[in-house]
């Protein structure tokens, strides 16, 4: 049957392959003169106009076949080799032939300059693979990106590690204020997102120095170059509560590659602040407390949920490149206006009334206006500067209604702020690789404080005088020069010295009115230091490496003169996983107002005082850490502990008498001593990873300078986490966390311990519908907070409008109680929530 | 006169009577690997029947340690956090005409292992285009392959006729002078040639690049590891995630290795 069916194929397709394909076979030998077979010759088979059609190299017997097309014919074949002279012969038929071929001299000699252009430290994220909403901002694309983390502020961070800033097209608009880019623009003007790794901004280390800074650079699409571009949104919620909620922003830009521009606005009704969290300040700019404050409220839930804010900004950025020199600003005023409602029940722990209760509500409007001006030149070949000048004028405004137990009080304040800073920076490369690099900062701060409290307990305190008025007068001038110098000793060894001179002055001026000694601070610190700090790190092996640093500071502070000497060692070994061993002793001076040694007031109901000893901090730690896992990379372990002893330190002393909180701080000379261990286990199952964490602090702190007793204190968190990894669209974590603290003094115990139940949700329905929903479980002194909000988002593709819902507190859960302890008192305090409310939202796209 | 004849005579006799086996050139390129943001120095060392690729083996990049660059000025070592891009017997491939093998080294990242890899000689479906260009003196045409997951736009010299190209692109009527994949994932630019040169020699044997007692593994085992260091990196990068807490995809092939093999 088989055979038949062969049979027949063959007579039946025979014809057709006589017909249409005729072929001839040319096959043929390569030798060299003496008959030696030659292997890896080329055979081309060409064209009457020498094109080639088929090609073949000898095999290792020198032999070669072809089966060429009759319709081909003739055909010329072409046999070359570098090492043997070429030959080419004429075919007309199916043919054998034979080459026989003679070597060849040649010489080839040639050189092609290339320039290597390479995306070095560059990592491009190839956003396109995400699930990014075009009218997201650029923030909230972010966060759907491997790798990135971005905090309650804003901060971004690309594994663990803080990004200096986001430029935009390779320029920077905002600095380390880049909230203002990743919070305003929207991502569909993304090309791509890039992880710029050894960022340096200053030419010359560019030049000669790895750095492990890192920034974001954001790639424009073409279609957004050179036209401006922008959005509108608005949207409207109501709910269980009495207010309607609303927000507006607008948003507009312009990037061209002389000028990038970038204007934000907004206004809203649903607990955001306007006034940013600034970060990557210098320690001056930092010096912005107020020395009267409103109680403020500290818990870990989203914004939406417990504020009750209105927030209005404006912020408008700016980079214009003119010829050498680029100019960039940075302009922002916003204006905050919030309520808050708290009511906190305190316990003293060494004091043996019953718990002493506060019931605040604050009204609070905070203007800011910040701004500020950079100059630079990158373009010089060997030096580079940099100059900003920045300012910050703001202006406070509160007033509170209390009760402390059943006495009221009422107080106003308003605070103003006129600060200037300046920074310049100039690198210079010196013969020899030398690299000299100084800095210049300085500024004056400005702070002006009003307050009016009208209390029958502080009357009481201050001789009877009501309503009490305290003024606040602060002058901060501050000069610093820095300048530091790196080298390579040997291969393995690389030294950096660095050469510090800081001087400032700061004059307090605290006073009541009418006149009180016991309540005036009128006193200016003048404070002078001269630091020298070499460094070495010495790179031992593949596998170890140690590094050391010493630092003796040349301080004084109002003609009290101290030298502060402080060390650090670490050594680093890759041997069985990771494991890291420090030591360090810190030696340094606390602020100032810690030194004020006559009363003030801080809020409400506390009257601090400080203490005229100057003496500088002190402590010393040891450290171990060790990181462990499995071959498959399936198991983790991470272990540490630490152990710090403190010889001198300062204590925040806290007691009530009648209603009124006497906050004493001091420096204590006695060794306290805290132990840390830490231990976290994650484990990898199929889908599902699993985190198993648990800090143990143990401290033993005295509480004050002469009896032997010392306070101890436990604290114990515990954590455990699931994570889903499905190649679904739904993914969860879940987290459980509980905490137990307990502190024992001349045999008193005080225990306090919370629970949570955290679970977050993402859900990607469709391409274009998604669903976010988060939810906590909190239990507190047996009482249990259930917060959950939900967001559906709908982007439909290619379309100017995009909608989005919100369903905030679903459960409508009315307040929520967390806690807080420190050496002399334990509170619970419970703020109201944000009752249910949906909240709908379009925006346009231009 | 006599001089010369007598000079080209001997040169004559020489290349003659050293017959096959002296008859090497290299090629120098430059290897530019954006994966990991570095360009090597690269060489094709070749001969009538064998072929080398070497790269990896000097970077051109800053490496970590204290080098002059071309401006003369001196760049330090970035506290020795970086990790060495090259390894001290690089990463090869070695071709032997006469046989079916192509015999490879490579590593899946830059702290793993060097693994040493025997595979059956890849047959390139090359498509030979019309353009050409011109690199240096050498006319050039074009010819594109889908190897392995990419695809590869090549360069080739018939002035060369020598089947020989960098790494594992070969097989085509001319040595292959320049080569990228699409994505530019793998750049491999001609620098320069010489030939013949007696001061280098292409390995006699496969056996010439084991070290360290190595031997050879199969294309399958190879293919396995690939999978397995996947699944490795991956479990790493969840587990970092874990500690940071970020998001986390799997480890990309297409994103980390030259060769997908989709498994």
């Amino acid at each position: 049957m088989k055979l038949t069916s062969y049979f027949c194929f063959i007579i039946l397709f025979f014809p057709f392959f006589d017909t249409y394909s005729q072929e001839i076979s040319v096959s043929g030998l390569i030798q060299d003169e003496s008959k030696i077979s030659l292997p890896n010759v080329l055979i081309s088979v060409l064209t009457e106009n020498k094109e080639r059609i088929l090609y073949q190299y000898s095999d290792t017997n020198g032999n070669f076949k072809f089966l060429i097309d009759t319709e081909k014919l003739p055909i010329y074949l072409k046999v070359s080799s570098l090492f043997y002279e070429e030959k080419e012969i004429k075919i007309n038929s199916s043919k054998e032939v034979v080459f026989t071929l003679k070597p060849k001299v040649e010489a080839l000699q040639e050189v092609v300059l290339t320039v290597s252009k390479y995306a070095k430290d560059t990592l491009n994220l190839n956003i396109e693979k995400y699930n990014l909403k075009k009218t997201e901002s650029v923030e909230n694309s972010l966060r759907k990106i491997p790798g990135i983390s971005i905090d309650k502020d804003g901060r971004i961070k690309y594994w663990n590690k803080e990004i200096e800033k986001i430029l935009i097209d390779g320029d920077d608009l905002a600095d380390d204020q880049y909230t203002f880019i990743s919070k305003n623009l929207r991502s569909e003007v993304l090309e791509d997102v890039q992880v710029l790794k050894n960022f340096e901004e200053n030419t010359v280390f560019k030049k000669s120095r790895k750095s492990d800074k890192i920034a974001l650079n954001l790639k424009i699409k073409e279609e957004f170059k050179n036209v401006w571009f922008g959005n509108v949104s608005a949207g409207y919620g109501n709910g269980l509560g009495n207010d309607d909620e609303f927000k507006v922003s607008s948003n507009i830009g312009l990037l061209r590659k002389k000028i990038k521009f970038l204007n934000a606005q907004k206004f809203s009704s649903l607990g955001e602040k306007a006034v940013p969290v600034f970060f990557g300040q210098s320690e001056y700019e930092k010096l912005n407390e107020t020395i009267y404050n409103l109680k403020s409220i500290d818990v870990a839930l989203p914004e939406k949920v417990t504020n009750f804010n209105d927030a209005f900004g404006n912020t408008f950025l700016v980079n214009k490149k003119i010829k050498n020199l680029d100019i960039r600003s940075t302009n922002f005023i916003g204006v905050d206006r919030q309520k808050q409602e708290s009511f906190t029940s305190t316990d003293f722990f060494f004091q043996d009334e019953d718990s002493f209760t506060e019931a605040n509500r604050n009204q609070n409007r905070e203007t800011l206006f910040f701004g500020e001006i950079e100059l630079k030149n990158s373009t010089l070949e060997n030096s580079y500067f940099i100059n900003k000048f920045k300012y910050r004028v703001g202006s406070n405004k509160f007033s509170s209604s209390a009760l402390f137990n059943v006495d009221e009080t009422l107080d106003n304040s308003r605070n103003e702020e006129v600060s200037f800073f300046n920074h310049f920076q100039y690198t210079h490369r010196i013969k020899n690789g030398m690299i000299l690099n100084s800095e210049l900062n300085f500024g004056i701060l400005n702070f002006d404080e009003n307050t009016k409290i009208i209390s029958q307990d502080l009357s009481d305190v201050i001789q009877g005088v009501s309503p009490i008025n305290q003024r606040v007068d602060r002058k901060f001038k501050y000069i610093d020069l820095k300048t530091d110098a790196s080298l390579l000793l040997t291969k393995k060894i690389k030294a950096r010295v660095l050469l510090n001179y800081k001087n400032n002055s700061d004059a307090f001026d605290i006073s009541l009115s009418p006149e009180n000694n016991l309540y005036s601070n009128d006193v200016k610190f003048s404070r002078n230091e001269f630091i020298i700090r070499p460094s070495v790190i010495y790179k031992i092996s593949r596998k170890a490496e140690f590094r050391s640093g010493i630092s003796a500071n040349f301080f004084s502070i109002n003609n009290t003169d101290k030298v502060l000497f402080n060390y650090s060692a670490k050594l680093s070994l890759r041997f069985w996983g990771d494991l890291d061993f420090s030591f360090s002793r810190i030696q340094e001076f606390s602020s100032n107002r810690n030194f004020l040694t006559a009363n003030y007031l801080v809020n409400n109901n506390t009257i601090r005082r400080g203490g005229i000893f100057f003496e500088p901090l002190n402590y010393e730690q040891l450290k171990m850490k060790w990181n462990h896992k499995n071959r498959r990379s399936t198991v983790n372990n991470e272990f540490s502990i630490s152990y710090r002893k403190t010889k001198s330190s300062l204590l925040d002393e806290f007691s009530l008498v009648n209603n009124i909180n006497f906050n004493n701080t001091f420096l204590i000379l006695r060794d306290g001593k805290e132990y840390r261990l830490k231990e976290q286990f994650i484990i990898l199952v199929k889908s599902l990873g699993f985190k198993l964490e648990t800090t143990q602090t143990f401290l033993n702190i005295p509480l004050d300078n002469q009896a032997s007793e010392l306070n101890e204190i436990y604290d114990g968190v515990y954590n455990f986490e699931i994570t889903s990894y499905f190649s679904s669209p739904l993914n969860f974590i879940a987290t459980f966390e509980y905490n137990k603290n307990v502190q024992t003094f001349n045999d008193n115990t005080s225990t306090f311990d919370s629970k949570n139940f955290k679970l977050e949700l993402d859900w990607d329905l469709t391409k274009t519908l998604t669903l976010k929903a988060t939810g906590g479980l909190y239990e507190l002194n047996e009482n249990t907070y259930n917060i959950s909000n939900i967001t559906l988002s709908y982007v439909p593709e290619n379309k100017k409008f995009s909608y989005s819902l919100q369903v905030n507190n679903i459960l409508n859960e009315n307040e929520f109680s967390y806690q807080n302890r420190n050496s002399f008192f334990t509170s619970v305090t419970t703020i109201p929530l944000v009752p249910f409310y949906t909240f709908a939202s379009a925006k346009y796209i231009f | 006169m006599k001089k010369s004849i007598f000079i080209i005579t001997l040169l004559v006799t020489y290349f003659y009577s050293n017959g096959q086996n002296s008859k090497t050139g290299i090629i120098y390129y430059d290897h530019i690997d954006n994966h990991y943001g570095v360009s090597y120095n690269a060489y094709l060392v070749f001969n009538e029947s064998k072929s080398n690729f070497v790269t990896a083996m000097d970077s051109l990049g800053m490496s970590g340690e204290q080098k002059n660059t071309e401006d003369g000025t001196i760049v330090e070592a970035s506290d020795f956090n970086d990790l060495s891009k090259t390894r001290k017997h690089g990463l090869q491939v070695f071709l032997d005409k006469s046989s079916d093998s192509l015999y490879f080294s490579n590593a899946f990242s830059l702290t793993s292992r060097t693994l040493l890899v025997k595979e059956k000689k890849p047959q390139l479906k090359w498509i030979l285009e019309k353009e050409s260009k011109k690199i240096g003196k050498f006319n050039c045409n074009k010819a594109t392959v889908n190897f392995r997951g990419r695809k590869y736009i090549c360069w080739y010299t018939e002035e060369i006729p020598l089947s020989y190209g960098p790494w594992k692109l070969q097989g085509l009527p001319g040595m292959i002078i320049e080569a990228r994949s699409e994505d530019n994932f793998f750049v491999i630019r001609f620098k320069e040639i010489k030939y013949p040169i007696t001061t280098i020699s292409v390995p006699k044997h496969q056996d010439e690049l084991l070290f360290s007692n190595k031997k050879y593994i199969s294309f399958d085992e190879y293919k396995l590891k690939q999978k397995q260091e996947i699944e490795d990196a991956t479990n790493q990068l969840r587990i970092a995630a874990k500690k940071y807490g970020v998001q986390v995809q799997p480890l990309s092939e297409r994103d980390n290795f030259l060769e997908i093999f989709g498994q």
